[in-house]
């Protein structure tokens, strides 16, 4: 059967193989990243999970790196998806996102609702961060526009997400 | 000072240290709009301690949602001031080319003999003829003018070369006595 097998699928079998072969490191990898808490039929979900990606994307794995370091970023991605689902924020940020994704229209209770999370931010704290991640300007227009330092702006940002990171170690969503 | 491995522990089982630099990390690649997961020591920091990973994904989860909120917003604006623009430039071309056509029929002199101004007749375009995209097929210009005697309702076909006129004359009670239609092409098309 593999004799039949023609040469442009001779990569995708070679990948699978490889993939194949990493599956115990992997887990044990998950293992260590989802906790010693987690489960084997967990652990095995999110195993496949992650394999799954790592066909689905196959494209974008670049030869040259060890596959081993591509999977845990694709495992890391697939943890933090998991763990973003069972955060309470879901019931805020997240259900904002996803209902926004589908209707694409922003209505004043979705803002309102966005302000809601961004509340912790202080005002200069949640402008650079909406200017930055939501409309896409860079470091040096928002310092311009801002007439403050590059450094500062930063400051700024950085101390933004940290705020917005915290929520997530508390497990606080309101 | 021990090396940041095995610096003080907070409550959470994080050393400060290691958050700090896990933090810079974040904070240098997203700054530069890289993903942070492809980080190697970011992966190893997480692989230490798992718990950064709350963190990490409360931030991507609020970072979404602004982005989200933020390009619908706009989505939602853009197509109002468009439509805006569009129909100002629309109607301020409209005005332009109306006075340009009034100005000139009113300033021609008047032919002597109208048969002499007359066109061959065109010959008919085929009646299902595809009609190329983008050509504009109507622009008329209405003018009316009020006086004790009635309304006359002059309508300029921009598009067509032609004019009609309307006039409605009313009677003592100020219905509508007499109503009277015109047609005409002033101007000969060339060959």
């Amino acid at each position: 059967m593999n004799s039949s097998a023609q040469p442009a699928d001779e990569p995708q079998l070679a990948l699978e193989a490889r993939l194949a072969a990493e599956a115990p490191g992997l887990r044990a990898y998950l293992r260590r990243v989802a906790g010693v808490g987690a489960r084997s039929a967990e652990l095995d979900d999110l195993a496949q999970a992650v394999l799954e990606r790592a066909l689905r994307y196959r494209k974008s794995y670049d030869a040259a790196r060890p596959l081993g370091a591509w999977l845990r970023t694709i495992a890391l991605r697939v943890v933090l998806d998991q763990r973003a689902r069972g955060l309470h924020l879901r019931e805020s940020a997240g259900t904002l996102s996803h209902e926004l994704a589908a209707r694409e229209d922003a209505t004043v209770e979705h803002r309102d609702e966005l302000l809601r999370v961004l509340a912790p931010l202080s005002e200069v704290e949640r402008e650079v961060l909406v200017r930055f991640h939501g409309r896409g300007e860079t470091i040096e227009e928002l310092a311009a526009a801002l007439q403050l330092l590059e450094g500062t702006v930063k400051s700024h940002l950085h101390r933004a997400r940290r705020k917005l990171a915290e929520r997530g170690r508390t497990g606080e969503s309101r | 000072m021990t090396s940041h491995n095995e610096s003080s522990h907070t409550d959470s089982g994080h050393t400060d240290s290691s958050r700090n630099e896990f933090w810079e990390r974040v904070n240098a690649a997203l700054d530069a709009r890289r993903d942070p997961l492809e980080d190697a020591r970011v992966q190893q920091l997480l692989e230490r301690e798992p718990d950064l990973l709350d963190e990490l994904a409360a931030l991507q989860l609020t970072l979404s949602a602004t982005r989200d909120v933020t390009h619908s917003a706009s989505l939602a604006h853009a197509p109002a001031r468009r439509r805006t623009s569009a129909f100002v430039g629309w109607a301020a071309l409209a005005a332009g080319f109306a006075a340009i056509v009034v100005a000139a029929r009113w300033n021609a002199p008047e032919p002597r003999d109208a048969n002499a101004t007359h066109p061959a007749p065109l010959a008919l375009a085929p009646l299902f003829a595809p009609i190329p995209p983008g050509v504009l097929l109507e622009l008329r210009a209405t003018f009316t003018r009020t006086s004790p005697s009635g309304v006359r309702i002059e309508h300029v076909d921009l598009v067509e070369s032609r004019s009609s006129v309307e006039r409605r004359e009313l009677g003592p009670q100020g219905q509508a006595t007499l109503f009277a239609f015109a047609h005409h092409q002033p101007r000969v098309r060339q060959p």
